[in-house]
């Protein structure tokens, strides 16, 4: 931060854009600036402070629920819309991030664009499969969340493109979702395991599975194999057994690493039976 | 790019403009500085320095009608914002009702914690008048106090929002 020269605050999505493509400036977005504040590092010459961007809202277009690059954790828990769609798994999730303090400033944009593992949109928003709007120098395009993690997505965001808003897709709201996740204390950022699950239930069937974990990897993961097993079934115990095996052999495929792992590997395992189980008790 | 505001450093500082506790001020402060130690410098010590690094909700000001953590806000970026620090919340001669209620509830050991807890009770009782205990929790939960047992404080928010509806007192 010691070689910071320009603070700037744009007006607009373009303007931003345009000021964080100049190369004669080493720029960084900044928005609720929680993630990033303490570890922004000295080559930074430029700040482009895009919280006063007209990205703050919560809204249904098209069937569609879409929400702004820069809605604080807060408003997504208070939301109405938050509240109601997806068995009302946005607001609840926004509940348990962080302290309240951090609730109020921390931005869903934010979140998302800079990947972390105990950060709570990017599985949940991967389960309820949300797309994002990137911000670039020469327009704007909409990928599905999982791709603005993989290695050939073309921009840095917050470097040189931004977030803009989040879509929701209309079938998502009848949904039954929920987001898990295990730490210390209920709203302690630090999760050892979390996970995000949502499904579409058509008499008595699965439909649409989603199945996501996060806290284990810097970024979501999809098991599509214990998805394949639930997808199209009534969720009898024999079924529930079956995806819990396809499950773990997911996770083992990962070969994932760290301390604890298996205990944390168990713990989201228990997460999905937990969901199933509810799902099949009629209690979600 | 007409209407953009740009600010530029010189000799490691940015000016900035600024409303403090209803005042507008031109204020200097440093490249890699944050709000908290910016208002500290100029006087305005009761948001606190604890953790900084966000856990504890000591150095707690109101930016732009929200409770923020000051210490990690990156101060130039408080620029054209409307800050309130518990210096701009009642005096010593005539306190706010919640600094009253704090006060009588023997919410107030150390004093370390207060100033934090004092803006995100203003804010609280601003959303909603009556909290319950869960809706207090919810919004203390960023706020450490290593003297009470958070026990006094929840007693001093619900003492508040009777000392506000009696007074109308809303500010």
């Amino acid at each position: 931060m010691k070689n910071l020269k320009y603070c700037c605050f744009p007006q607009s999505v373009e303007e931003a854009v345009k000021l964080l493509s100049d190369k004669k400036h080493k720029s960084i977005a900044v928005a609720g600036g929680t993630l990033i504040a303490k570890s922004i590092g000295d080559s930074i010459e430029q700040y482009v402070d895009i919280r006063y961007l007209p990205l703050k809202y919560i809204k249904v277009s098209g069937g569609d629920l879409i929400i702004g690059a820069l809605c604080a954790f807060d408003e997504i828990d208070d939301n109405p819309f938050a509240k109601k769609w997806a068995s009302g798994v946005l607001s609840k999730a926004a509940a348990k991030c962080s302290s309240q303090l951090i609730r109020n400033m921390a931005t869903i944009g934010g979140n998302i664009a800079k990947p972390h593992s105990f950060n709570i949109f990017p599985a949940l928003l991967c389960a309820l499969n949300a797309k994002v709007k990137v911000a670039f120098l020469k327009g704007v395009k909409t990928y599905p969340i999982e791709d603005i993690y993989n290695k050939d997505f073309p921009y840095k965001l917050g470097f040189d493109s931004i977030i803009t808003e989040i879509i929701i897709p209309a079938y998502i709201k009848n949904c039954a979702a929920n987001y898990e996740k295990f730490s210390k204390t209920q709203s302690c950022w630090e999760s050892y395991a979390s996970c995000a699950f949502s499904v579409l239930m058509i008499k008595g069937k699965v439909e649409k599975p989603r199945v996501i974990i996060g806290s284990l990897s810097p970024k979501p993961i999809r098991l599509e194999a214990a998805e394949g097993i639930i997808s199209n079934q009534k969720l009898s115990s024999k079924i529930i057994e079956e995806a819990m095996e396809a499950f773990i052999g997911n996770l083992d495929i990962l070969k994932l690493s760290g301390i604890g792992i298996d205990f944390k590997k168990e713990v989201a395992c228990i997460m999905f039976k937990r969901f199933l189980t509810g799902l099949a008790e009629d209690k979600i | 790019m007409k209407n953009m505001n740009i600010l530029k450093s010189e000799d490691g500082f940015f000016c900035i403009s600024l409303k403090i506790n209803g005042e507008d001020k031109k204020v200097k402060v440093k490249n890699n500085e944050f709000l908290l130690d910016a208002l500290r410098r100029y006087g305005y010590k009761g948001a606190k320095k604890g953790c900084d690094s966000g856990d504890c909700g000591s150095c707690a000001v109101m930016f732009n009608g929200k409770p923020v953590l000051s210490c990690m806000m990156p101060a130039v970026t408080a620029h054209g914002g409307e800050i309130i620090t518990i210096e701009g919340i009642g005096t010593i001669g005539k306190p706010h009702p919640i600094q009253e209620a704090y006060v009588e509830a023997g919410a107030v050991q150390c004093g370390f914690c207060t100033p934090g807890m004092i803006i995100v009770t203003k804010h609280l009782l601003e959303k909603n008048p009556s909290p319950d205990d869960e809706q207090i929790k919810k919004e203390l939960d960023g706020n450490l106090c290593r003297c009470t047992g958070y026990v006094t404080q929840i007693k001093a928010v619900k003492i508040a929002a009777k000392k506000m509806k009696k007074s109308g007192n809303k500010k």
